[in-house]
């Protein structure tokens, strides 16, 4: 009988996580994602300074996440991540428009294909 | 190297509780589901021990499941005997008076020698002596013997059993007297001690003292070096 309340507690332990871990790396992808597109349009507005600062809070806010994510997602892929973010500051400007969203779009990738290898079944 | 230990430690940890919530039929001859489940969870540890880029839950969350899995099956098993039947199988007679079922030994895929292997473990050399034999589910041989070769009892040669009433147990191991089994021989530490002084022998001095609720004892000393 008391390993059924195991069984049933630790049934209970796998739900919250399952629950807790598909809203952390949803959560995170989501907003990863629309700050990214918010960025390229603040460039293309010529907003270089909110593009900057936009691109500062990202960082900040994927570091924070990063070592939440790492309890369920490889570091390296979290790694590849940070490495595309950290990049797109020296894309900011009217000169390297084009470099920035060829750089926006790697990061959305690697944002997407992290949801992707969490979330596909095969 | 500290996060390495650490992280073997935690998955340590998590496999002893494992096996301990699984209980001692994991220990012991494995049924199939619980063969799986063994060659499983020990390969799911050595993936976040070997891996430090592999998170932590890669091994914890399947390790729980796959534990969930074994006691549900366990409980199943208990329940109903039909899905006993199905996760287990049933045991198979190979051996009925005395002869060898051909049939049974073919669908078992079991050779002539390995039939013969498993009877020298129950230490019998002939078949012929063999009433009933049963595959187990688990994979091991039960033997029942024919009468004319069995072992007689103290029944059969009508021998009265004998006055104590449990068997010679160890009552000090390597100089630590064994409460629980004094209390199961009905003796206490006064006993013990009264008992060694007869012996002449200190209890730091004992290496095993064995005894039974008649008073039989049996006493070993540890050899000075």
């Amino acid at each position: 009988m008391k390993r059924l309340w195991a069984t049933a507690w630790l049934l209970v332990f796998l739900a919250g996580m399952v629950l807790a871990s598909s809203w952390l790396v949803y959560d995170t992808n989501k907003t990863l994602l629309g700050r990214l597109e918010e960025i390229g349009s603040l460039n293309d507005d010529g907003q270089y300074e909110q593009a900057r600062q936009a691109i500062g809070e990202m960082e900040e806010y994927f570091s924070h996440r990063e070592h939440w994510m790492a309890l369920f997602i490889k570091r390296d892929q979290l790694t590849g991540i940070a490495l595309c973010l950290g990049g797109l500051r020296a894309y900011v400007g009217p000169d390297n428009a084009q470099d920035l969203h060829s750089e926006l779009g790697k990061a959305r990738t690697q944002v997407e294909m992290t949801g992707h290898l969490f979330f596909s079944m095969f | 190297m500290l996060v390495l230990l650490l992280r073997t430690l935690m998955i340590y940890l998590l496999i002893v509780a494992a096996m301990r919530l699984m209980g001692k039929r994991q220990l012991g001859e494995l049924q199939p589901s619980e063969l799986v489940s063994t060659i499983l969870i020990s390969n799911l540890a050595s993936i976040s021990i070997e891996s430090p880029e592999v998170p932590l839950a890669a091994s914890l969350a399947p390790v729980c499941l796959i534990v969930v899995l074994e006691l549900v099956a366990s409980a199943l098993c208990y329940k109903s005997p039909r899905a006993a039947k199905i996760l287990s199988g049933s045991p198979v007679a190979v051996i009925r008076s005395g002869k060898i079922d051909q049939s049974a030994l073919r669908e078992l895929r079991f050779s002539a020698s390995d039939l013969l292997e498993a009877l020298r473990g129950k230490d019998v050399f002939d078949p012929g002596e063999v009433d009933y034999a049963l595959i187990e589910t688990n994979g091991s041989l039960s033997v029942c013997k024919t009468p004319g070769s069995d072992t007689p009892t103290r029944d059969d040669m009508n021998i009265p059993p004998p006055k104590a009433k449990t068997p010679l147990v160890p009552l000090v191991i390597d100089g630590q007297p064994l409460a629980d089994n004094l209390a199961w021989c009905g003796k206490d530490k006064a006993w013990l001690e009264r008992t060694l002084k007869k012996q002449r022998c200190p209890l730091s001095q004992v290496l095993v003292l064995l005894g039974d609720d008649a008073g039989a004892i049996e006493l070993i000393k540890k050899e000075n070096r």
